[in-house]
């Protein structure tokens, strides 16, 4: 049976957008520490002062061997023909090692500044090894490969820890039947579950890894459910609570008792997936994870290349074959010609030093330019160029491709790098790298003034932070240099002490006074040059400084221009969007305006329907108007539950109405009162005048001849008169006759007076009772829709006064006017017979008068 | 005051939180301002349909119970009406959040109550009992911490 009773719901809804907004601060607070941490990262990690850092430490170890290599020396020069082959032989393997050195600094270089590529490669082999052991053949690796990348760029998560995530989740469920597209939704729902709920890179990998280990052991407990209950959002654990029926609190005894088993989960997460996809769409790339995605790209791009590993192959195998060339370096330094070794080192080391640095920097310049630009090419949908983020980066691109284009080509076409890149000596260099950074610089803030919006406050921190990176580069360079110096002196004292100094000098060997007189004469020279060359690179090193920090300085204050034009501009535009949606709103509330009143039309019209429907019912129970139209005032008011105050409206109003009602029905009843008053009054009187004339006419008859008719009857003459007539009986007839005369009017009177009386009181009766019937009678039933159309509208009199026109009928009922109607004929019929009678005797009484009085009388 | 971003971010996370249990706190002052109402407007003989406003977290209570105190013209109005509060109070505070509470009479002739059809007393008090907690509720002012008086 259908329940007639009440059930009042309260439940209570925060607004989803209050805490959509709370979350996204939280949100962006957490993207913003790690953004700025991993800023600091990069600034650390993309510094060429890595390369130069491990460069000159080397060139000093490269120092300190040959200066070992001097002192044990004089042990094994033993032999001028010996050490002239040695010589020789070192020079060739010295050229052969620098090639190594040389490719060492280019690796350097490449693992310092591209750290990101090195990074990517081995990434992508440490994937390809995880997923290995989880799949048949390169066909399915290759595949799942591809879907792990696809889910890592969709969750903006790096691809390694899923990968990692991936693999125990595959080995735990695969073994409970899950196919692997079940696995890797199971995986692209905890990921996603946790960029929703805000979970830093540790807090992800903590519950990845505890999941991972409950499925493997079959269960969720312990250790396990308290990560997940603190890391993942609610969502996960309402999900697993759902699949038992109980409630939250309740799944840590549920968990002690071994319940939430790998099955619960496997469904929780199924039932979880609609619910996290959906509140993932709603989240918004951060910067950082932009980068993290970019990440994964350059990871597959780079690990994707067979070219590249190729490369990497070889690089690596260099290295190995550098490092294992350093210990015969040192082994051959062993040997004689040691001041042969440092007049090359003079022109050759500090030549492959800069070559190296120089790779470094054109390194750092391109992969900087190709990481900005991939990043930038791979969001440029996601990331929104203005705070509104109506505009994407896509975009801000077709609008500026032509400045990007050229930006582009500045930073990665090397010709305006070549002085640089071909520079022997450090001023050389130095001066070329400052020709460079101002093209850059000139090239960023050309190119990236436009670009700038899509990045904002974050452009300025790269831009910021590559300030910092070309200061750092600088110095390390000036420290290179110094360094480099220090160690040639080294060089230079270890030769000194052998060739001529304080220690034993090694004379009488062949080769020896060659090689003291030569190496006397460099080791001047070298001393003076490599002062001088101290002083070019510290003078050089801080004049970069001074220009890259004006080229910087003008090109931040050329953005601050730029930035300032488009806060102005977009303030207009906000302006005008505002002045937009104000017109719009003023609209909408016109809109909204006229459908209030039509609604209150509609609303109107329903109240009339009900009301007259109300009264219609009251009518019908013979209630007064008063009721009818109250009923009509408390059906509104229930129904539209419409205020006390407009209530009191209402009824003012109707109280108005129905007063002025009363007037007109009063002053109708009034006037038609008074008018039937005059018609009876009217009536009467000439009822009475009528009756007046017939006695007045009678009375006259008898005065003119009922003396003569008297005497002639009563006289002397009467009696044989009478007997003429009859007899006696004539007089007793005479007598009889004024008798009956007398009689009939009396009796006329009598019966007139005995025939108004009625009349007189049917008219009052129908005066009440047709007034009642008039409020009562079928007319009101005309009446009453009327009047509640005056509730709403001004009152039609005229119209009123015609309802009541019509109930006249009712007031005056038809047998009632038909019997005033009778009166009259009958008075007039009575005043005929009486005029008759006067007429009669009038043309009798001389014959009647001579026969009674004359002779024969 | 957060003191880093990290801590702003938790600060906003433990805001969401108070925000949840507000809302709950909120809700429960609403339950108890129609149940106030809604008993006090109900017109009243025996006191079996005043007895049968009943309080049901998550689900309505469906049940018919006999008046708590029954009576005739009133006679038991103040001991009958006291007790439906109470008990309405006692299930209320069970409410915490993430749900329903509902306030339900399932006394079959409640409806004519509520229409004026019945009883010569004033009808619509269902719908005056809502509309007075939207108007109290209307005025409470809240923060993170709790609720304030209206």
């Amino acid at each position: 049976m259908a329940t007639i009773g009440i059930d009042i719901a309260m439940r209570d809804r925060i607004q989803k957008s209050i805490q959509t907004q709370i979350d996204a601060i939280g949100r962006s607070a957490l993207a913003s520490d790690r953004h700025v941490k991993s800023l600091q990262v990069s600034v650390n990690s993309l510094g060429v002062a890595t390369v130069t850092g491990r460069l000159a430490p080397g060139l000093v170890r490269t120092g300190q061997a040959a200066d070992r290599a001097s002192r044990s020396v004089k042990t094994y020069a033993a032999s001028a023909r010996t050490a002239a082959v040695a010589n020789r032989n070192l020079y060739n393997s010295t050229l052969e090692t620098f090639r190594g050195l040389r490719t060492i600094a280019s690796i350097a270089a490449v693992i310092g500044a591209g750290r990101g590529f090195v990074g990517a490669l081995d990434t992508y082999q440490q994937l390809e090894n995880r997923l290995k052991s989880i799949t048949d053949g390169h066909e399915q690796l290759g595949a799942v490969m591809r879907k792990l990348f696809n889910i890592a760029n969709e969750t903006r998560t790096p691809v390694l820890g899923l990968a990692t995530a991936y693999q125990r989740y595959d080995k735990a469920l695969s073994r409970a039947g899950a196919s692997q597209q079940e696995v890797l939704d199971f995986t692209t729902t905890i990921a996603k579950a946790l960029k929703i709920a805000g979970a830093t890179a540790t807090e992800t990998e903590s519950v990845m890894l505890q999941l991972g280990q409950a499925l493997t052991k079959g269960n969720l407990d312990g250790e396990e459910l308290r990560a997940l209950r603190e890391n993942a959002p609610i969502e996960v654990m309402e999900a697993l609570a759902n699949v038992l029926g109980v409630n939250v609190g309740q799944l840590k005894e549920l968990g002690r008792q071994g319940l939430i088993t790998t099955s619960v989960m496997r469904q929780a997460f199924r039932d979880l997936k609609i619910t996290v996809d959906r509140d993932f769409a709603q989240t918004l790339p951060t910067v950082s994870e932009a980068f993290v995605v970019l990440g994964n790209k350059l990871t597959q791009f780079f690990g994707e290349n067979e070219r590249v590993r190729a490369s990497m192959k070889a690089l690596a195998a260099g290295i190995i074959n550098a490092a294992n060339n350093v210990p015969d370096l040192i082994r051959k330094l062993q040997g004689l010609g040691a001041a042969m070794l440092v007049m090359k080192l003079q022109s050759g080391a500090l030549k492959i030093s800069l070559v190296g640095l120089i790779t470094a920097f054109r390194t750092l310049a391109i992969v900087t330019g190709a990481a900005l630009v991939g990043g930038l090419v791979a969001y440029r949908n996601e990331l929104k160029v203005t705070e509104d983020e109506m505009v994407t980066f896509a975009d801000a691109i077709k609008t500026h491709w032509t400045l990007l284009k050229k930006f582009l080509e500045d930073i990665t076409i090397e010709t305006p790098a070549e002085d640089l890149f071909s520079s022997d000596t450090a001023s050389e260099f130095f001066r070329a790298s400052v020709e460079l950074v101002k093209k850059f610089t000139v090239a960023m803030t050309i190119g990236f003034n436009k670009v700038s919006k899509v990045f904002g406050s974050a452009f300025v921190e790269v831009v910021q932070g590559m300030q910092i990176l070309w200061l750092k580069f600088v110095n390390n360079v000036r420290i290179g240099a110094d360094e480099l110096v220090t160690s040639f002196q080294i060089v230079r004292n270890s030769v000194r002490e052998l060739f001529g100094g304080e220690s034993t000098p090694v004379t009488g060997l062949i080769g020896t006074a060659f090689a003291v007189d030569t190496t006397k004469a460099e080791i001047g020279r070298l001393e003076r040059n490599l002062e001088i060359f101290r002083k070019k690179t510290k003078q050089s090193a801080k004049e970069a400084a001074e220009e890259i920090n004006f080229e910087f300085d003008l090109a931040f204050k050329l953005l601050e221009g730029q930035y300032r034009a488009t806060a102005d501009a977009r303030v207009a535009a906000e302006e005008a969007a505002a002045e937009k949606i104000l017109k719009a709103n003023q609209t909408l509330r016109l809109k909204n305006r006229q459908k209030e009143i039509e609604d209150e039309q509609f609303r109107r019209e329903r109240f009339i329907q009900a009301s007259n429907e109300r009264i219609q019912d009251a009518i019908g129970k013979n209630k007064t108007l008063v009721e009818v139209v109250r009923a009509g005032i408390v059906e509104e008011d229930r129904i539209n539950q419409i205020s006390n105050q407009k209530r009191r409206e209402y009824e003012r109003e109707t109280s108005r109405v129905l007063k002025e009602e009363w007037n007109a029905v009063a002053t109708y009843i009034e006037e038609r009162t008074r008018q039937m008053v005059e018609v009876v009054r009217s009536l009467l009187t000439q009822i009475s005048n009528a009756i007046s004339g017939i006695l007045s006419s009678l009375g006259s008859i008898l005065s003119q001849n009922g003396l003569p008719l008297s005497a002639a009857l009563l006289g002397p003459g009467g009696p044989s008169f009478l007997s003429k007539l009859g007899g006696t009986g004539v007089a007793a007839q005479g007598s009889a006759f004024a008798g009956s005369l007398l009689n009939a009017g009396s009796a006329g009177l009598q019966g007139i007076q005995n025939y108004f009386s009625p009349i007189t009181n049917i008219v009052s009766d129908a005066f009440t009772s047709g007034i009642q019937q008039a409020i009562r009678s079928p007319q009101l039933e005309t009446l009453g829709p009327e009047l509640q159309q005056t509730l709403e509208r001004s009152i039609n009199k005229d119209d009123l006064a015609g309802s009541f026109r019509a109930a006249q009928v009712s007031i005056l009922p038809p047998e009632t006017a038909q019997g005033i109607r009778d009166a009259q004929l009958g008075i007039d019929n009575l005043s005929s017979s009486l005029q008759g009678m006067y007429n009669l005797s009038r043309s009798n009484g001389p014959a009647i008068e001579n026969a009674v009085c004359g002779p024969g009388g | 005051m957060a003191r880093d971003l990290r801590s702003l971010a938790g600060r906003m996370r433990k805001l969401n939180r108070r925000l949840e249990f507000t809302a709950g706190k909120i809700t429960r002052e609403a339950a108890s301002i129609v149940v106030d109402v809604l008993v006090d407007r109900t017109p009243i003989d025996t006191t079996k349909a005043v007895s049968n406003w009943q309080v049901g977290i998550n689900r309505p209570v469906r049940t018919i119970i006999p008046p708590h105190f029954p009576g005739k013209l009133k006679s038991t109005e103040y001991a009958s009406t006291r007790e439906t509060k109470n008990l309405a109070e006692e299930k209320i505070k069970e409410y915490v959040k993430h749900g329903v509470i509902y306030v339900s009479n399932h006394v079959p002739y409640i409806q004519g109550l509520n229409n004026g059809t019945i009883s010569a007393q004033a009808s619509g008090f269902v719908e005056a009992a809502v509309v007075s907690a939207q108007l109290r509720l209307q005025n409470l002012k809240i923060n993170v911490s709790g609720l304030v008086a209206p």
